[in-house]
């Protein structure tokens, strides 16, 4: 018997306010207001504390300085920066879709006291690709890529080890990466604040707005966010169509709106709906709303669930095949698909479903499958 | 599998095991004193995962932190009492297979 999906009383989802996302219109914040966010965070105010204690000075002239350095004037240590990567240069620095020259980064590089030449440890593509552009004669009123002047960021030194230090520090973890989240947030805000026609950022707004109509917000991990309800991280769920994101959502703030959004939702959802359409059979109401019953009352929402396929798939590869078979993501909707039909569910499903993955049920732990035993 | 409250000696406490019998002994040994679940809850293992999981994702403000890890020890004041009625609340309103058996 399928467990009828029991009513969960709604809240308004406090992401309808909180959304980092919402705003339609740029905010201007004063460089003052973050310094003093920043002395407000407990973990600097130990920072400094630590500093006055053991009396560290810190000198200003050893700060990067800034100069515009004609091309000649840029070295490569190849025992130092990576091999050139032509296709990078190529196909994303110069891509003709892409290339916009207000785009170029600085280059940072290391200058040898005394001499005219500065050891480039970060921006050898760009520096590379500048040059080859102006060789190419793309540029009006410049031919000699050589007397093309950069705007360079460089410590004097002449200490290799500290250059090397410094290219690590640069490409690694001096540089806070951009998260998938942030990325997606750009787009958005391109979109609804600048008024963007770009066709990734007219993308990124809409599959937004999808998320939101249903209470589904992306967040960045980690955040002050991150599982309250309706909000996920798995932000590759964004990669998927339009119809296909909506269903996911749609079903999810059908049933589980008090849950934050486990990201087996998307495996599941997708692959039902993928299935479903190739063999052309129509999903109901009634079904996805069985399926949630399922999902509630055996499992106790999505991420049990998950973990209960996943103990089940672990089990079942060691007793059938002797090994650890690799996981499948797909085994999320085939699993709950057997588990309907098993469960007397009337709803035709597509037969290549039902075929893989058998008896994986039998491997469910036993507190689960009595469950089963007491509603048959 | 079980959910326990366990009034600490310094902090309330909570958590789940397979065996309460076993999981009480080894308080008992660490804290070098008598440990006793005040309440007991019992259930599916996804439900009572589920329980303590909402507790531990969605209400991690309530929880003590030691640096960056939220412990399985409540820092808002809370009696166990207090915390029984929140976990009932849960049950009941997340449809939880989850019965208190003490």
């Amino acid at each position: 018997m399928i467990p009828v999906y029991e009513h969960v009383q709604r809240k308004p989802n406090v992401m309808r306010n909180r959304n980092p996302l919402k705003q339609s219109t740029s905010k201007i914040v004063k460089l003052a207001d973050r310094i003093a966010e920043l002395q407000g965070y407990k973990e600097w105010q130990k920072l400094i504390a630590e500093y006055q204690k053991k009396g560290v000075r810190l000198d200003p002239k050893l700060r990067p300085l800034i100069q515009n350095v004609k091309l000649k004037f840029l070295l490569i240590d190849e025992d130092i920066q990576r091999l050139l990567d032509a296709k990078h240069c190529a196909k994303d620095i110069a891509a003709i879709d892409r290339f916009d020259p207000r785009l170029l980064q600085v280059i940072y590089c290391i200058k040898i006291p005394g001499k005219n030449e500065y050891h480039a440890v970060d921006g050898q593509h760009t520096a590379t690709t500048l040059a080859a552009l102006v060789d190419a004669q793309l540029f009006d009123n410049e031919t000699d890529w050589r007397e093309v002047e950069v705007p360079v960021l460089y410590i004097e030194t002449d200490s290799k080890a500290f250059a090397r230090k410094a290219f690590a520090l640069i490409n690694g973890k001096g540089k806070k990466k951009i998260s998938p989240w942030y990325e997606h947030r750009c787009r958005v805000m391109a979109r609804r604040i600048d008024g963007s026609d770009e066709e990734e950022d007219i993308e990124a707004e809409e599959k937004q707005t999808i998320c939101e109509t249903y209470d589904c917000y992306p967040v960045d991990k980690p955040s002050a966010f991150q599982n309250l309800p309706g909000t996920f991280t798995h932000m590759e769920a964004l990669g998927m169509n339009r119809a296909t994101l909506e269903f996911c959502c749609k079903w999810h703030n059908q049933y589980f709106h008090y849950d934050p959004i486990n990201g087996s939702l998307w495996f599941m959802m997708s692959d039902i709906k993928k299935e479903f359409d190739a063999a052309h059979i129509k999903i109901t109401d009634k079904f996805l709303e069985e399926l949630a019953g399922i999902i509630q009352g055996y499992f106790a929402g999505l991420a049990q669930y998950h973990d209960a396929v996943h103990a089940a798939h672990l089990e079942w590869s060691r007793k059938k095949y002797k090994y650890e078979v690799p996981w499948q993501d797909k085994c999320i909707a085939y699993v709950l698909i057997q588990l309907y039909k098993k469960l007397g569910g009337e709803q035709e499903v597509p037969e290549i479903m039902l075929d893989e993955f058998k008896n994986i049920m039998d491997f469910f732990a036993q507190d689960i499958k009595d469950l089963f035993v007491e509603a048959a | 599998m079980y959910f326990y409250i366990l009034p600490g000696p310094f902090r309330l406490g909570f958590g789940i095991t397979s065996n309460p019998e076993n999981r009480a002994k080894s308080y008992t040994g660490a804290w070098g004193g008598e440990a006793e679940f005040k309440y007991l809850f019992e259930g599916p293992t996804p439900h009572v995962k589920r329980l303590e999981n909402i507790i531990k994702t969605m209400h991690r403000d309530m929880l003590w932190k030691l640096d960056d890890w939220h412990t399985e020890w409540l820092d808002n004041g809370w009696t166990a009492e207090q915390l029984l009625e929140f976990v009932k609340d849960l049950i009941a309103e997340r449809h939880l297979r989850v019965v208190q058996v003490k």
